[in-house]
């Protein structure tokens, strides 16, 4: 992995040089020239071509345009008489010739630089001198344009002459010729361009300027290469170039001074190049070298850009990674804070970059001064390249390791803030979110005027996600409102998607799921352990009954068994007393326990508990004679109805007449009442007792409370909380009082209106 | 001599039964499962009433009884420690004629074989008259010789007795409140409070039922009135 990385940086090292190279070669090719330079296949299709071309042209113009005015025959003539000036008392009537001026301009301080350039003021003049002058006659080809004058000259109408300033006027002629001196330069060398302007009159040509005199206009005209070519007949130029040609042509038809009728010009480029010496040729092999080095330089630079890329990205895709499939590795620099780091990359690069400029200017070598701007540009760019890919590897090595933003001070600062927000009170939150909201939008209106697009763009896009926010909130809270509706009619099973939730109120969500299935646990539980109750009631009493059976059985059999032992027959009725009794107490228990878990299906209906009291009355009738308790009963005629269990009533009954049989002293009156009051049936039912209450009402009604009594009866000491337990599961009131020996028990139901018939 | 089947894991229970039964004259066979119950019933001669348990391993004394029914109409008593009312139901509903909890009275088991034995017998002996004979399960009344049998056997009835339970049995199924049956009975209003129908009702309990504490025939709807169950 490791060797797979130095290759590409390698490789990427090589990559960049070869972009710089080509890029600092083809600057320096296209120097001056412009990156279009060397579009074209040909030179001769250039537009620098073109320019040369003008260039000559223009020259040619030049020279034929200033050549008819200092050349005679064709060479020139500083004597040619080009003025004729009346200075009056300063010099008198002068002609002028160019030398002429040349030496007056030297007098006023006008001349000709090495480069054919007017220098000079022009306004030394001597003392007394008014610099002006009557002009009585100029060549006609001085083509000079007295409103041109720098100094205003009074047009003297009528006079035959008009005065002119003879300083702007030497300017004219000195400009002229530095002009034409420029022009000779470029024309007079040998060269491929050849150039014929010919006017003709009727007589024929007679007046022909070309560079190539022993050719006639058909021998140029047959010449290959880029020309141009007008004459008085065609209607417009022709030409294989592509340039605007209409300023020269212009030009020749307005310098038609020989005033003929016809009119020829050609100005062609022999591209057969058949003199070596000449700039054309010069550029051309210059183009075709510059044209090789850009196509060159354009592929390597091509080719480098490419490598450049799949090396960066190579390297991006394995930054971190030390081994195949390995963990992200991440350097000391990697580990730090993400703001930190960002400024310190930055930092560097600014140092870099400054001390390269500094550099280079220490060691400034004037000669490639200015194509030293580029390099040092250049090298500043690879320096800040190199360094920000590092940094740029180091922030991938981030966010692969996935602590880019983890690690970042922007989103502890926001946490931070965040959980200050929120021990604060929200609605501050609120109110500062709201505050936000309006600096937002105001900021927006502010910037509306500059800068309009963005402002609104921004706008939409701000106001657009406050509103998805709101909606996203509310859209929340109605999910959470039915869920929570659910959850309230019963559904344990549901739990809220919380993934459809944001925020707040997904952590709503989330609690109220957990509090949903705490609930489903729960409640699962409770009927578990119901059910295992139950079970459990009913197991344990078979497992009782079984066995029980048996004893039982067994004593009865002794009974038969012909015994004669007092004892022993003793001895077998305590057995069958005891087993008796363990059965009784078995059953009480089963009930009991069932009373007070509430483990019973109780099946309610309307049922009347004056006849239950004569049924029950009837039941123990026969009891209470035996036992001398006489029955004193005070009941109403009509029916009482109440809602309850008719088993379970009678249960509770027969629980408490019981009682009247076993505890109740002999030969007492028993006093049975059942009565409406209010909203109420009252069953009360008062006995002496035959035995010492020393216990309290309430404490009799627990479970295996007994009164002080003798061991051989035989309660189980459940039945008054086996009634109370039953009673109470009805709706209905157990009460009991004691006095003495006066004991009372009451039970109160309900009342409930009479069902018609039966 | 009849012959009975008794089933029960718990051994010591089969013994103690035996001997109560053979004390009265039937011939007693055991079993222990309800498998064993039935390759006896298959393989022995005719019995003529079984004695079955409900809570043994192998075949339980329901499933047991389904399959006996399949195939044979004779007597089951189902004797369990199961006392629960749903267990009662289940037991008579998949075809026991009786159902006693254990523990039990020997004499009241005593009793209800007998009871059964002749009801069985009987069966093949059914009178045509239905004129005037009233009858629900075991008990029938004929109303032209005043008499009440029950389960063949003639109880004794007072006049008033007679009439209480004949109005109930004509109308088995129906509740009547106290007042209704005094008011059938003596043709008058029911006047003030009176439990002697209630007392009535005892003593009528006391002479036909089995065991009257837990009644077959003439039972009590605590709070509405008293009733005589239809049965077929």
């Amino acid at each position: 992995m490791k060797r797979r990385k130095v290759i590409a940086v390698v490789l990427q090292v090589i990559a960049v040089i070869i972009v710089a190279g080509s890029a600092w070669v083809l600057h320096y090719n296209n120097y001056q020239s412009g990156e279009k330079a060397y579009n074209k296949a040909n030179y001769e299709d250039s537009a620098k071509f073109q320019e040369q071309f003008f260039t000559m042209a223009e020259a040619v113009i030049d020279k034929i345009h200033l050549g008819s005015l200092f050349e005679t025959n064709g060479e020139l003539d500083l004597s040619k008489p080009i003025a004729k000036i009346d200075r009056g008392e300063f010099d008198g009537v002068k002609t002028y010739s160019v030398e002429d001026f040349i030496r007056f301009g030297k007098q006023i301080g006008l001349y000709l630089d090495n480069n054919n350039e007017v220098q000079g003021e022009g306004n030394e003049l001597s003392e007394g001198d008014s610099g002006e002058g009557l002009l009585l006659w100029k060549l006609p080809e001085l083509d000079y344009n007295i409103e041109e004058d720098f100094y205003y000259i009074d047009y003297d109408e009528g006079a035959e002459a008009t005065v002119v300033s003879m300083g702007s006027l030497t300017y004219y002629v000195l400009e002229g010729l530095g002009n034409y001196y420029k022009a000779l330069d470029i024309v007079s060398v040998e060269t491929n361009f050849i150039y014929r302007l010919a006017y003709g009159n009727d007589t024929g040509e007679q007046y022909v300027y070309t560079n190539a005199p022993e050719r006639s206009l058909e021998e140029i005209k047959k010449l290959s290469g880029k020309y141009i070519y007008n004459d008085i007949h065609a209607i417009k130029l022709d030409s294989n170039l592509e340039v605007d040609w209409e300023p020269i042509n212009e030009w020749i038809v307005q310098n038609n001074f020989y005033d003929s009728s016809a009119y020829s010009l050609i100005m062609i480029v022999d591209t057969s190049y058949p003199i070596k010496t000449d700039s054309f040729y010069q550029s051309h092999i210059a183009y075709e070298h510059g044209r090789q080095i850009f196509i060159a330089g354009n592929l390597c630079l091509g080719v480098g850009l490419v490598l450049m890329c799949l090396t960066c990205l190579y390297l991006i895709y394995v930054s971190g990674y030390h081994s195949e499939d390995g963990e992200i590795v991440l350097t000391r620099l990697d580990q730090w804070y993400t703001e930190p780091a960002l400024f310190l990359w930055i930092a560097i690069i600014y140092l870099v970059q400054k001390g390269i400029g500094l550099f280079f200017n220490y060691f400034y070598i004037p000669a490639i001064y200015q194509q030293q701007q580029y390099t040092v540009e250049l090298v500043k760019l690879i320096a800040i390249y190199a360094i920000g890919f590092v940094a740029l590897l180091s922030f991938v090595r981030r966010i692969k390791a996935g602590i880019f933003w983890r690690d970042s001070i922007l989103r502890r600062a926001i946490l931070r803030l965040n959980e200050y927000l929120d021990r604060g009170n929200h609605l501050v939150k609120l109110v500062l979110m709201f505050l936000l909201f309006l600096m937002v939008n105001a900021a927006i209106v502010l910037a509306l005027d500059q800068y309009m697009t963005i402002s609104i763009i921004a706008a939409v896009v701000f106001n657009g996600y406050s509103l998805h926010l709101l909606l996203q909130r509310e859209n929340d809270r109605f999910i959470l409102k039915e869920g929570i509706y659910k959850i309230a009619a019963g559904e344990t099973e549901y739990q809220f998607e919380e993934n459809l939730l944001h925020h707040q109120e997904k952590e709503l969500a989330m609690h109220l799921n957990s509090i949903n299935e705490g609930l489903k646990n729960s409640v699962d539980e409770q009927t578990k352990s119901e059910r295992l109750k139950a079970d459990l009631i009913t197991n344990v009493s078979h497992d009782i009954k079984t066995p029980l059976t048996s004893i039982i059985n067994y004593i009865d059999l002794l009974k038969r068994e012909p015994i004669e032992d007092e004892k022993v027959l003793e001895y077998i009725e305590v057995l069958n007393q005891k087993a008796f009794r363990l059965k009784t107490l078995t059953d009480d228990l089963v009930e009991a326990s069932k009373a007070s878990s509430g483990n019973i299906n109780l099946e309610l209906m309307d049922i009347d508990l004056v006849e239950l009291v004569n049924q029950t009355n009837g039941e123990f009738e026969e009891k209470f004679c035996e036992n001398q308790l006489q029955m004193v009963i005070a009941m109403p005629e009509e029916p009482l109805m109440i809602r309850a269990d008719g088993r379970r009533m009678w249960r509770v009954l027969e629980n408490l007449y019981g009682n009247v049989v076993k505890y109740g002293m002999k030969d007492t009156r028993v006093y049975i009442e059942v009565a409406a009051k209010g909203n109420n049936v009252v069953f009360s039912i008062k006995n002496v007792s035959k035995y010492e209450l020393n216990i309290h009402a309430e404490e009799l009604t627990e479970r295996f409370v007994r009164g002080d009594v003798s061991r051989n009866t035989e309660g189980s000491g459940l039945g008054l909380s086996i009634a109370k337990n039953l009673t109470q599961l009805q709706g209905g009131v157990f009460e009991l009082y004691i006095d003495g020996d006066l004991f009372k028990a009451t039970v109160i139901m309900p009342r409930t209106e009479e069902i018609q018939g039966y | 001599m009849f012959r009975i089947l008794v089933c029960d894991d718990d051994k010591q229970i089969v013994e103690a039964i035996s001997i109560y039964l053979t004390s009265e004259g039937y011939e007693v066979l055991k079993a222990y499962d309800g498998e064993e119950a039935l390759s006896v019933l298959e393989e022995q001669e005719e019995i003529h009433l079984l004695i079955i348990d409900v809570m043994m391993p192998k075949l339980d004394g329901i499933r047991a009884t389904l399959k006996i029914r399949e195939t044979k109409s004779i007597p089951i008593i189902i004797l369990s420690a199961k006392s629960e009312d749903t267990d009662k139901i289940l037991g008579l509903n998949i075809g026991a004629d009786d159902y006693m909890t254990k523990p039990f009275n020997p004499l009241e088991l005593t009793a209800r074989v007998k009871s059964q034995l002749r009801r069985y017998i009987e069966l093949g002996n059914k009178n045509e008259k239905t004129e005037n004979l009233y009858y629900t399960g075991g008990l029938c009344i004929d109303d032209e010789r005043k008499e009440v049998i029950v389960d063949g056997e003639l109880v004794r009835m007072t006049p008033i007795e007679y009439s209480i339970l004949l109005l109930l049995t004509k109308n088995a199924g129906r509740v009547f409140s106290i007042n209704q049956i005094y008011e059938e009975i003596w043709k008058e209003e029911a006047v003030g409070a009176d439990n002697t129908i209630a007392v009535h009702i005892r003593h009528i309990r006391e002479k036909i039922e089995i065991n009257a504490k837990e009644p077959k025939y003439l039972k009590v709807v605590w709070g509405v009135g008293y009733k005589v169950e239809k049965l077929n």
